[in-house]
């Protein structure tokens, strides 16, 4: 092992994503282009879903429906030109309905997929840093720890629950309680990550410069320790929609007016014993699908990472035999 | 004793084209013989090993060849008498020290395992028994203590030995031993490749030795065959080898293990330290 | 007991009682910023302000803190969990009749999902290449790696419901979806465990009624809940099957079925984790499933006491589901310990 590493080195460890990224483009493949593809069009959805409905009424085509728009006397029809994937018992228009809920679904996942990485991250790197670093260092990290140990042993549907309980339903107090529950996750794997990165010799470099601790950790660790922590993003994007659904299951998630794919299974879910399927079976399949489509993003991101790892240790391996051998 | 014929082993493609990694392999040895298997990392040695033991995985397959052992091809067998031969008749060495051993069974009832595999008569006690004698054998101290070790309670060189033990338990006919002593201290390894030798001439049995060594070839081998990108390019007497070795590949390994050696040497006059062998 | 001489065994023992604290204090310092009054929650919206502040000082309402949550400890470990204003019963009666219900279904669901996912990860981590299975298994792989990634994308309710459509509105083979028994024949509790209680009663019929009853919520939760363990079995045994000591023993001719067992042995901390994990969340995670067919269980019981903001039952059922899921992890430790000699340090 060599005691520095040049920094040309360490910009290619530091792009390990990026070149994911290319390695998405360069090998596309028909089972990509549907992963992204399917990936883009519920972006699409989530832009400008909510407004479909109202545009096809606009147009005239005698099918459209704003999301929220009620037809009592047309209450629980089932699939017809003028409702093209029947109504509900309230009268709500299911096909406009559907287009538009996966925006609330989309800025959920995002928003606390992200705030869990933006704070669990940073805890979990330092908790990961501060492993046998003194006394105090130690035992900040423990602290750290154990107290995700705890929060992580909650009942996590009921504590969301509560969460949302305590501050009343909204969009926004379901991103908190999402972000609060997928927060130990995030810093379990960054402290994981970081565990291997900090015994790298460019982290012994960075402290032989004399660098600071907190730029060593968010500028040298941080940035190669976390390409494994992210490609997981996806799975639990995916989780988060499946979480939201079910919180407005039991009416303790969104507001019961939003259009999202949970709440509108459950308004289904008495039709469903009587036999008026529609109602629940077709928000049902989008939240598979849309929760499936991460699930192989997530896994095709993972599958090309570890090829990518693979063909750097391989360069590495080869050129440390090569070396064996000539010397 | 052991012949191996025109051996080629490769992976097949989906377009029918063959990417061969060891090509028409032909290499004799007989009984009471030893013969040395040199060649730079890659150049196919170990697959050579995985072809004898039958643990080529798909999509590596055998394309042709035979590997007789006493006459019968071990590439034809099917897995069940094959696996009657291995490690009773022919005992194979491989390399990887601990990560060889089963992580969650103590040593000693490992190299127990092996025995009673094959025997079932003998008893647990019996193996035990033979199982420490062995540990001994190949030089590890409080053999009887360490047989209750787990494999992550000893050091590399020790679990390398627990490794050869594990081979010699069935007391083979034959031995192929790939990188046999790689980790283990110099003392210890020539007792070791001694140990070897005297099976050898004693009790006629058969060793192969696969390292990239020249100098344990030298000392304890008969012949020697050097391996370059999947064939053999050079098999001859070790004494005409050291005089004169033909092909490149053999310069090269021989400059490379003089070289190696002085390293060796004066690391140990600075440090005052016998560093531990390299394979 | 050998293991009880492991330092690692020791340090996690050692280690509960202060957890379980910590638990105890997390679970009410929660439910302490729940909305509304809890005095006036429990006398009832209309009664008059004196009788509410009587309440409040009976119950301690206005103490400090520190001195209400030492009462609380104090009394859990009298066994006194509190009284719910909902159902009118200590929450120590609540649970002692709802618990038994969730623990035998989720009970009952790992134990199938583990006979069935076990058996199929192992066959598929190891394919066959050659033979008239090669095919078969060739597919089978296939199918595993979409189950895979498709049980951990569907919602364990919406699947009850899609089950109910089938089997019950469709269909009309399954018993309708409203409780553990068909009307009029649920045996008298003894143990509230409903397969115990029908045998304790000897009543045949009762216990017919209870696996129909069963039948679909189960399939549900294993559909949902087996896909990672599948998945850890598949990847668990495909990394040992290609480790260098299974290598080795196939090399020292080993019996096949004892290299089996070495396989098998080795890759199953991993698939305890995952199963420990599961089972731990389970308990108050098959809510949905428990509410949709109508099972009055644990985890329903939480989400009511949560919307009808009964304090003490949702208090209990945080500190029960997150004790329930310290104690799985601790045998977990424990079996890992067990099987793994480098744990035990």
């Amino acid at each position: 092992m060599t005691g520095v590493t040049s920094p040309a080195a360490l910009a290619q460890r530091r792009h390990l994503l990026a070149r994911v990224g290319r390695a998405i483009f360069k090998k596309p493949g028909l089972g990509t282009a549907v992963i992204y593809g399917g990936l883009i069009f519920f972006f699409l959805l989530a832009a400008i879903g909510p407004s479909i409905g109202p545009w096809l009424q606009d147009v005239g085509c005698g099918c459209g429906w704003g999301p929220e728009e009620l037809d009592p006397t047309h209450s629980l029809e089932p699939m017809n030109a003028r409702h093209l994937l029947g109504t509900d018992a309230s009268g709500h228009d299911i096909f406009s309905r559907l287009l538009a809920s996966p925006r609330v679904n989309l800025v959920i996942a995002f928003v606390a997929a992200f705030l869990s990485v933006a704070i669990g991250v940073p805890l979990g790197l330092i908790a990961g840093y501060s492993v046998g670093r003194g006394r105090a260092a130690s035992l900040l990290s423990e602290l750290i720890m154990r107290a995700q140990d705890v929060l992580q042993s909650f009942p996590i549907f009921v504590f969301a629950m509560v969460l949302v309980a305590v501050a009343g339903q909204s969009t926004q107090n379901v991103i908190i309680a999402m972000t609060i529950v997928n927060l130990p996750a995030f810093a379990r794997l960054a402290r994981a990550e970081i565990l291997t990165t900090r015994e790298q010799p460019y982290a012994d470099a960075a402290r032989i410069l004399g660098h600071s601790n907190v730029w060593i950790i968010f500028r040298h660790l941080g940035p190669n320790s976390v390409a494994s922590t992210l490609a997981t993003m996806p799975v639990v994007m995916g989780f988060v929609v499946l979480f939201t659904a079910s919180l407005s299951f039991v009416g303790a998630g969104v507001p019961v007016t939003t259009p999202e794919l949970g709440g509108m299974i459950s308004r289904g879910a008495g039709n469903m014993v009587t036999g008026e399927w529609w109602p629940s079976v077709f928000p049902g399949i989008a939240l598979g699908v849309l929760v499936l489509t991460f699930a192989f993003a997530a896994q095709d991101i993972a599958t090309r990472m570890r090829t990518v790892k693979r063909g750097e240790s391989g360069a590495i391996g080869a050129v440390a035999e090569t070396r064996a051998a000539s010397a | 004793m052991l012949e191996i014929e025109g051996l080629t082993v490769g992976i097949p493609h989906a377009d029918g084209s063959f990417e061969s990694m060891i090509e028409d392999i032909a290499l004799r040895v007989d009984a009471g013989q030893a013969v040395g298997l040199v060649g730079e990392a890659g150049a196919g040695k170990s697959l050579l090993v995985h072809a004898i033991a039958g643990q080529l995985r798909p999509p590596v397959v055998a394309r042709s060849g035979t590997i007789r052992f006493e006459g019968q091809d071990l590439l034809a067998m099917n897995a069940e008498v094959r696996q009657t031969i291995l490690g009773r008749d022919l005992a194979l060495v491989l390399p990887g020290g601990r990560a060889r051993l089963d992580p969650l069974m103590k040593v000693g009832k490992q190299i127990a395992r092996v025995q009673r595999d094959h025997d079932g008569s003998v008893s647990k006690k019996v193996a035990q028994a033979r199982a420490i004698e062995l540990l001994d054998r190949v030089g590890i101290p409080d053999a009887d203590l360490r047989a209750e070790a787990y494999p992550h309670e000893l050091s590399g060189g020790m679990a390398q030995r627990a490794l050869v033990a594990m081979a010699l338990v069935n007391r083979p006919r034959f031995l192929v031993a790939d990188e046999p002593t790689s980790g283990i201290d110099v003392t210890i390894q020539r007792q070791l490749l001694e140990d070897f030798s005297s099976l050898c001439r004693e009790e006629h049995v058969g060793l192969l030795i696969v390292t990239r060594d020249l100098g344990i070839v030298a000392h304890y081998c008969d012949r020697v065959a050097v391996v370059s990108e999947g064939r053999i390019v050079e098999d001859a007497d070790v004494r005409t080898f050291f005089k004169s070795p033909e092909h490149p590949v053999s310069q090269e390994l021989m400059r490379a293990t003089i070289l190696e050696r002085q390293q060796a040497a004066a690391w140990s006059e600075q440090t005052g330290t016998v560093g531990a062998g390299r394979s | 007991m050998a293991l009880l001489r492991s330092p690692f065994i020791r340090r996690r023992l050692f280690f509960f009682v202060p957890q379980l604290l910590l638990v105890t204090f997390i679970a009410f310092g929660l439910l302490q910023l729940l909305p509304g009054d809890p005095a006036q929650a429990r006398a009832g919206p209309l009664s008059p302000p004196a009788k509410v502040e009587e309440l409040r000082q009976e119950r301690g309402y206005n103490d400090p803190f520190v001195t209400q949550y030492i009462r609380y400890v104090g009394n859990l470990v009298q066994g006194d969990f509190g009284d719910s204003w909902f159902t009118g019963q200590p929450v120590s009666k609540d649970l002692k009749e709802r618990l038994p219900a969730t623990i035998e279904l989720i009970t009952i669901s790992l134990v199938v999902a583990l006979g069935i996912m076990i058996p199929l990860g192992v066959r598929v981590a190891a394919p066959k290449q050659r033979g008239p299975m090669a095919v078969v298994d060739k597919y089978l792989v296939r199918v595993v790696r979409f189950y895979g990634l498709l049980a951990g994308s569907l919602a364990d309710f919406w699947l009850a419901l899609i089950l109910i459509f089938i089997f019950y509105a469709t269909l009309g083979v399954s018993p309708e979806p409203t409780g553990a028994f068909a009307f009029g024949v649920r045996p008298p509790p003894v143990t509230y465990f409903p397969f115990l209680d029908s045998v304790i009663d000897l009543n045949l019929t009762a216990l017919k009624s209870y696996v129909g009853h069963l039948v679909l919520p189960v399939a549900a939760l294993v559909f949902v809940y087996g896909g990672p363990i599948l998945k850890m079995v598949v990847a668990s045994m495909a990394e040992i099957r290609s480790s260098q000591y299974v290598e080795n023993a196939q090399a020292m001719g080993l019996k096949s079925g004892t290299v089996r067992f070495i396989q098998l042995r080795n890759s199953l901390p991993p698939i305890l984790t995952i199963i420990g994990v599961i089972y731990g969340f389970l308990l108050g995670g098959a809510v949905l499933v428990e509410r949709i067919f109508g099972l009055n269980g644990f985890g329903n019981y939480g989400v009511n006491a949560v919307l009808v903001t009964d304090w003490d039952a949702a208090q209990s059922f945080m500190l029960v589901a997150a004790v329930w899921v310290m104690i799985t992890y601790l045998v977990v430790d424990i079996a890992h310990a067990a099987v793994d000699p480098r744990v035990r340090l």
